[in-house]
């Protein structure tokens, strides 16, 4: 290990740890089969998707205004 | 047990990828599948093929005494090889809460932890298409520490 990497690490070795909070946490869909549960996948990627589309136009507008 | 599962909302709205990482929106449809196939049997309860450890363990379970996986162990951070898989050679599954040594290896890996200590709430923090075994806390585009609660000493602003 190069003296750099054990600088790196002992970053995180002098950190402190904190829990995950709930304003982390997105939940997954449910369902009550395999396949309810796939299918319920399969849309919500599709909308996370399009979701981040409009986002990235949005703000290539308001980079184009400023 | 059926277990809760949800995203780290960094991983659900992140498009980076590299090599050995890929957020949600940059997965490639076959790898999606994988990640869905794990989400799906953690939900219902279903038992997992794949191997399933701690990531600051070995492949006998014994604690790496590597400077490196200290953040994995402090975040509690897991990983599940999730396929594709050979079939081949004997193997085991397991329920997720259960470590499985004897699962069925693969490129791809979830990387994951419990959001609660009754282990009903499971949080996926990242994806890696090609596992590399044990990553360094700060290679390039290694998320898992830092989506997983811990916080460097450069972020902290004395009072």
């Amino acid at each position: 290990m190069t003296s750099k990497q054990n600088k790196d690490d002992e970053k995180f070795l002098f950190s402190r740890s904190r829990d995950l909070s709930e304003s982390d946490l997105v939940a997954t869909p449910d369902g009550q089969t395999y396949e309810e549960i796939r299918a319920a996948l399969r849309e919500f990627r599709a909308q996370a998707i399009a979701e981040h589309k409009a986002k990235a136009i949005i703000e290539a507008k308001l980079h184009h205004h400023n | 047990m059926p277990a809760e599962v949800f995203f780290h909302n960094k991983f659900k709205g992140s498009t980076a990828r590299t090599t050995f990482f890929s957020d949600y929106l940059a997965l490639l449809p076959s790898e999606d599948n994988l990640l869905s196939d794990f989400i799906i049997k953690v939900k219902l309860g279903m038992d997992l093929e794949g191997r399933n450890k701690s990531s600051w363990t070995d492949t006998n379970d014994a604690e790496m005494k590597s400077l490196k996986l200290t953040s994995y162990k402090l975040c509690k951070l897991w990983h599940y090889h999730a396929g594709p898989f050979t079939g081949l050679g004997s193997f085991t599954s397991k329920n997720v809460r259960m470590t499985n040594l004897s699962g069925q290896t693969s490129a791809a890996v979830v990387h994951y932890k419990w959001y609660d200590s009754a282990q009903t709430k499971l949080v996926i923090i990242a994806f890696s298409p090609v596992h590399k075994p044990f990553p360094g806390a700060n290679d390039v585009g290694n998320p898992l520490s830092l989506r997983s609660g811990l916080l460097l000493s450069n972020d902290l602003i004395p009072a």
